[in-house]
């Protein structure tokens, strides 16, 4: 379960987060939609310790550990996994080769064996062939000369490999054709479980379609202003943001 | 050193002991750039930055000084741009009110009465810079107050042999724009039969001004073309230069350009056209002393004949410089089996959080650019001469200011014009 | 003792007579001198070789990580017709270490091509630089150069320089150059920590992706040797 209270955080001492209150349970998709400028990356770079951003007050727990005590890859170990809206290039470093020194990486940390060359590609194998990708995604330099389609489909099967429990997934929808919207909600549907939730942070509704989330809230101004069912999104899409933000005022 | 090099510094230094006393500015400054020379000589090919341009025809030849009584200029004022702008010109390296046109909105003296040697000149480093510190007689002095925008100004240089006398001369040249100050500079040097034309320039752009300096050196094919500028940019302010090289039969355009505040920015392209026997060298060095500075520069040479092109760039940036942003390209077309081209382009880099990049590439003209246009039915030599011309378009693109890239432009296919010939 | 220089002055000649391949590897750890620059190796080697015969090839491969002063600069006189000259070089600088090398390439044959692939890592208090030549003489039409330099910085008290002089006599031949000097990028180390790795993996792991070019060059249980070389050699230099 993840636990969000007060919690407020600044850039360059500029208050970007003004108090966030959130719960997502254990087994729980939750939205965060909101406008431009409404906080909803910084949530997501400061849930998973991204340098640059202060947390100037408030708690995060997830089942019960304080996450914002934890280094990033601490918290990648506990089971938090961000996919990026723009997922960085690693130019020389292959995927396959990536994906398990962090898979094996974050075993450690939770003291349970590394997986060898074979096991790993064996899962990895599997894994892109369940998501209907190409076999030579995971031969290919991360991220490197991909589109940003394929960006964000990586991000969607480093996910399905690392089998985070806890998935913030930053506006992976921006930027992406219909097809590829559904390859990507297929790969969190295909996680959706009573031992994983996610928080989907988007800007549009449609995705929100293919993902239908248990929960949905309305970030504006580094605060939830209102939360409700996949309804919410309905409405949102409707209205727009700019009522409701006025309602807030 | 070699005994060319000595000897060709002995007659500058008999000069100088003749004319010392009539020497605008401090003697000691001239003494010690005199006892520099008189120590090392002209710089050889020994030494890294002299290492792809030999000076030895230079120091074998004898030069004389300026006659004080100047022939009719007319041919080659003939041969300037008609533009509507100001004008200060020199003959043989001296100030010729006559022949200029002082422009309102900037401030104006002559080196002959201000001797001022200025601030940046490095004569202890750069010998072709002593000489000039030695025998400097002339040169313009241009100042522009804060936030003034002093539009476009001509500085220009014509030389003459005149019956077979060879002449030597050393301009000294200072601009300086205050705060918030803009210029554009168009210097343009042109002259008929063998001299020597070795100016220095410094060049002070003050926070968030703005000099755009755009020079033509299309000097005789007989002459040798020695020039040495000095930028200094503060913080927020830009520098933005183009060098054209046409003439001469020798030339080095050296620009030491140094980022000295926050934000300031840096251009130095240029491109050269050569053929016959020239040699030409484009020599720069931008120092990145503040973080947060961008330098560009491009420079492409087209060389024919047996020509030969050097290019030569440094980027320093130096420690806690950062968020330097660098970039360099040097690109080369060798049109002709004899010509030849040598480049240096060097990175010197002591802060990590920056960002430089240098390339450069050699060769003729793209094969399949080539073949497109002749199997739409264009003859080769002009598809070729299409695609030479293109190269350089692409070079002068980067002058934004009109007037003065037509100036280019014109210059280019003029020297088209006499090639085919 | 430890507290002295030591001199390393080998010379290395090769020749390779008409379709002959050399492949000539090294990889170089001698004693760096300690932290503050007191002692270790001076290597100072001469390597060059000859492509004597038509098709022959040379390539020269190495990984520098030792000695307190390296100067290197093996080379390739490319006589025959369409010979190939190679030069891949990892070399890597930390505390006060200094390494000045790089290669020359004198093309002499026709159509013959040569390729430099130069990466340089420096962190601490080292400097590190690229000095290479590549040379096109009148007769080597077609000849062909790829240089390719790049430099990475650990640290803002290290430096990173590239040298590169680059002189043609023929129009028909094609010489082209690039060198970048970047940093290790914060946005790269953030994601693979998000993705579990330490930030010495990290860096270990985008090291070892930007000397890829070179160390797959190498023969396998010397690559294998080479990337832990690596990883020791830069241990204690990020943050």
């Amino acid at each position: 379960m993840l636990e969000i209270s007060g919690l407020t955080a600044t850039i360059d001492g500029k208050q970007i987060l003004n108090g966030i209150d959130l719960i997502v349970p254990t087994g729980e998709v939750h939205a965060i939609m909101g406008p431009n400028g409404s906080g909803k990356s910084t949530l997501s770079y400061v849930l998973s310790g991204r340098e640059g951003y202060e947390v100037t007050g408030g708690t995060a727990q997830f089942d019960g550990k304080d996450l914002l005590a934890m280094t990033p890859e601490q918290r990648a170990a506990t089971g938090l996994f961000l996919a990026f809206q723009y997922p960085v290039e690693l130019p020389g470093v292959n995927n396959a080769n990536f994906l398990r020194v962090a898979l094996n990486a974050q075993r450690r940390a939770r003291g349970e064996s590394e997986l060898d060359a074979i096991q790993f590609l064996k899962l990895a194998r599997a894994e892109t062939k369940r998501l209907s990708m190409p076999d030579d995604m995971l031969k290919r330099n991360v991220n490197v000369g991909f589109s940003g389609g394929e960006k964000k489909r990586n991000e969607v099967l480093q996910m399905a490999i690392l089998r985070p429990r806890l998935a913030i997934l930053d506006e992976t929808d921006s930027g992406l054709d219909i097809d590829a919207l559904k390859i990507v909600a297929d790969g969190v549907n295909a996680l959706r479980g009573p031992a994983f939730s996610a928080l989907v942070i988007t800007h549009y509704q449609r995705l929100l379609d293919h993902i239908v989330p248990d929960r949905v809230h309305v970030l504006a101004g580094g605060r939830i202003i209102r939360s409700g069912g996949p309804e919410l999104a309905q409405e949102l899409e409707a209205n727009g943001y700019a009522g409701m933000v006025a309602e807030a005022a | 050193m070699t005994a060319a090099m000595q000897t060709g510094v002995s007659a500058f230094l008999a000069r100088f002991e003749g004319l010392r006393a009539q020497l605008p500015g401090d003697p000691a400054v001239r003494a010690a750039a005199a006892e520099l020379l008189r120590d090392a000589g002209l710089p050889g090919r020994r030494e890294e930055a002299w290492k792809y341009t030999n000076l030895r025809q230079l120091a074998e030849a004898t030069f004389h000084e300026p006659l004080t009584r100047l022939d009719d200029c007319d041919a080659l004022l003939a041969r300037l741009p008609r533009l509507d702008a100001p004008r200060l010109v020199f003959v043989d390296g001296r100030f010729r009110a006559d022949l200029s046109e002082v422009p309102d909105g900037v401030s104006f003296e002559q080196f002959a009465h201000t001797g001022d040697f200025g601030t940046l000149a490095r004569p202890e480093r750069e010998r072709m810079v002593a000489l000039n510190t030695m025998l400097a007689e002339d040169g313009a002095s241009i100042a522009v107050a804060e936030d003034v925008d002093a539009g476009l100004l001509q500085l220009i240089s014509l030389a003459s042999e005149i019956a077979g006398r060879t002449i030597a001369f050393h301009p000294r040249h200072a601009v300086r724009l205050a705060r918030g100050a803009r210029l554009t500079l168009l210097e343009i040097s042109l002259g008929t039969g063998v001299y020597l034309h070795n100016p220095v320039s410094e060049l002070h752009v003050a926070e968030d001004a703005t000099l755009v300096h755009v020079r033509l050196q299309d000097e005789s094919r007989g002459a040798f073309h020695v020039s040495t500028a000095y930028a200094e940019v503060a913080a927020g302010g830009t520098y933005d230069s183009f060098m054209l090289s046409l003439g001469a039969r020798l030339a080095r355009s050296e620009l030491h350009a140094r980022l000295a505040g926050a934000g300031a920015a840096v251009h130095m392209n240029g491109a050269q056209l050569l053929s016959g026997n020239q040699v030409a060298d484009i020599t720069t060095v931008v120092r990145h002393d503040a973080p947060g500075c961008a330098s560009r520069q491009t420079v492409k040479n087209v060389l024919a004949g047996r020509s030969r092109g050097v290019f030569q760039g440094r980027i320093e940036v130096a420690r806690g410089a950062q968020k330097t942003d660098g970039y360099q390209m040097n690109q080369a077309l060798l049109l002709s089996p004899e010509a030849e081209i040598d480049c240096k382009p060097e990175l010197e880099i002591f802060a990590d959080d920056v960002k430089c990049s240098h390339g450069a590439t050699v060769g003729e003209l793209d094969a399949d650019q080539l073949f497109y246009l002749r199997s739409r039915g264009v003859p080769e030599a002009e598809a070729r001469a299409m695609l030479v011309r293109a190269f350089l378009a692409e070079a002068l693109d980067a002058v934004a200011h009109v007037a003065a890239r037509e100036v280019l432009e014109r210059a280019v296919s003029a020297w088209w014009e006499r090639e085919a010939a | 003792m430890r507290d002295e220089n030591q001199l390393h002055a080998a010379v290395v000649e090769l020749v390779a007579m008409d379709d002959a391949q050399i492949k000539y590897s090294t990889v170089q750890n001698w004693y760096p001198g300690d932290a503050a620059g007191r002692g270790g190796i001076y290597n100072f080697v001469t390597k060059r070789g000859i492509c004597k015969g038509a098709r022959s090839k040379i390539s020269w491969t190495q990984v520098e990580t030792g000695s307190a002063i390296t100067w290197k600069y093996p080379s390739c006189v490319l006589l025959g017709e369409d010979s190939v000259g190679e030069f891949y070089s990892v070399a890597v600088t930390t505390n006060r270490q200094q390494a000045d090398t790089g290669t020359k390439m004198i093309h002499i044959g026709k159509n013959s091509r040569s390729t430099i692939v130069s990466k340089g890592i420096s962190a601490g208090r080292s400097n590190n630089t690229y000095r290479g030549l590549v040379r096109i003489l009148g007769q080597a039409g077609g000849a062909r150069n790829h240089t390719q330099c790049d430099s990475l910085l650990i640290g803002d008290q290290c430096g990173a320089h590239t040298v590169p002089y680059i002189e043609s006599r023929n129009p028909t031949a094609k010489v082209e150059h690039e060198a970048t000097t970047s940093k290790i990028g914060d946005d790269q180390l953030f994601y693979c920590r998000q993705r579990g790795l330490s930030e010495e993996d990290a860096v270990n792991l985008i090291v070892n992706g930007f000397c890829k070019e070179v160390l797959k060059e190498l023969p396998m249980e010397f690559a294998v040797e080479a990337q832990k070389l690596l990883a020791v050699s830069l241990e204690g230099s990020v943050g």
